[in-house]
């Protein structure tokens, strides 16, 4: 594990949810902050977060002007994109560091190679995040946001757990819904334990854009195939199932340096591609 | 030289996206739901 990454995450998870107040009232943030997207995945219902979840955004815009897609929420992504790539989820997501601290706990771990069970996530974007706050609305026409709603752990363990713990009106209200939801936490959070991120690999929609992004963002893993002797080392090292040696832009890899780190002959490197390197990670 | 270009075509394009969205008063609407309780998100919606 590179705890230089692990603190890195801890200090922009505290940075964005550090309005400690909220906490202590259970109530949530109102300032204008909140008209910027965070990168990664949080709640903007969490007490402490000053910024808005660019998932949730993206359907309540959807929900809000009978189906247009938001440019604004869009245009952000695809700039957090464009720039980092996956680099997000690896290094800026709250999220994230929470499932891979959920991963230190000493358990028997199960180490879960390519799948085909990645390609849910994107499921997961079409249908939860596009096509149902499009299409399902209610008589008065206003959609919801089906992956907030129905999925997200992460609005759940952020926002839904401290809210209803210090608010006793919300609690109160607390239903069916609540109880579907807390068990997918409760779900997520047994399955970080023996597995590596489990949801990022397969659940996360903003991982899945990240992904698609990966293989052109200006942010690239570079393989400098001249010295790389194919020993394996990266692969190895791999949580994510991903063998930087084959393809170093795989849409999984998260940028988490762990196989620039090891690689015993420093033919991997994260940066800005430098262009003068026989490279494996663009076709330009 | 195509994923370079893609590349920059793609920045170029998202901060227009950001703009034009932002004149669309989209940033209300995302503002407007984000210092409200989302009780879907809390799951009691």
């Amino acid at each position: 594990m590179n705890s230089r990454r692990t603190a890195f995450q801890g200090v922009t998870a505290i940075l964005q949810n550090s309005w400690f107040a909220g906490f202590l009232r259970g109530t949530i943030w109102r300032g204008s902050s909140k008209a910027v997207c965070v990168p990664g995945l949080n709640c903007y219902s969490c007490p402490g977060a000053w910024g808005s979840c660019p998932i949730g955004s993206l359907q309540a815009v959807f929900n809000r002007t009978s189906g247009r897609i938001s440019l604004y929420v869009s245009g952000l992504i695809g700039l957090f994109g464009v720039v980092l790539g996956r680099l997000v989820c690896g290094w800026l997501c709250p999220f994230g560091l929470v499932q891979e601290l959920l991963y230190r706990i000493r358990s028997r771990k199960v180490r879960i190679g390519p799948t085909r069970l990645r390609y849910l996530k994107y499921a997961v974007l079409v249908v939860l995040v596009v096509l149902m706050p499009l299409l399902v609305r209610d008589r008065f026409g206003v959609g919801d946001p089906w992956f907030c709603k129905l999925i997200c752990p992460a609005g759940t363990l952020e926002a839904a757990v401290p809210l209803l713990a210090l608010n006793a009106s919300l609690r109160g209200a607390a239903g069916w819904l609540f109880v579907w939801k807390a068990s997918i936490l409760v779900a997520t959070v047994v399955a970080s334990v023996v597995a590596y991120r489990p949801f990022c690999r397969f659940v996360c929609p903003l991982g899945a854009i990240y992904g698609l992004l990966n293989r052109i963002s200006f942010v690239q893993l570079t393989l400098n195939e001249d010295i790389c002797t194919h020993c394996g080392a990266c692969t190895d090292v791999c949580k994510m199932g991903v063998d930087p040696s084959v393809d170093a832009t795989d849409p999984e890899c998260i940028r988490c340096n762990d196989c620039v780190a090891v690689c015993p002959v420093h033919a991997l490197s994260l940066g800005l591609p430098s262009g003068q390197r026989k490279q494996r990670t663009t076709t330009d | 030289m195509r994923v370079r270009l893609l590349r920059v075509t793609l920045l170029v394009l998202s901060i227009a996206a950001i703009i034009l969205g932002a004149m669309n008063g989209e940033i209300r609407t995302v503002v407007t739901k984000a210092i409200n309780v989302c009780l879907q998100c809390i799951g009691i919606g």
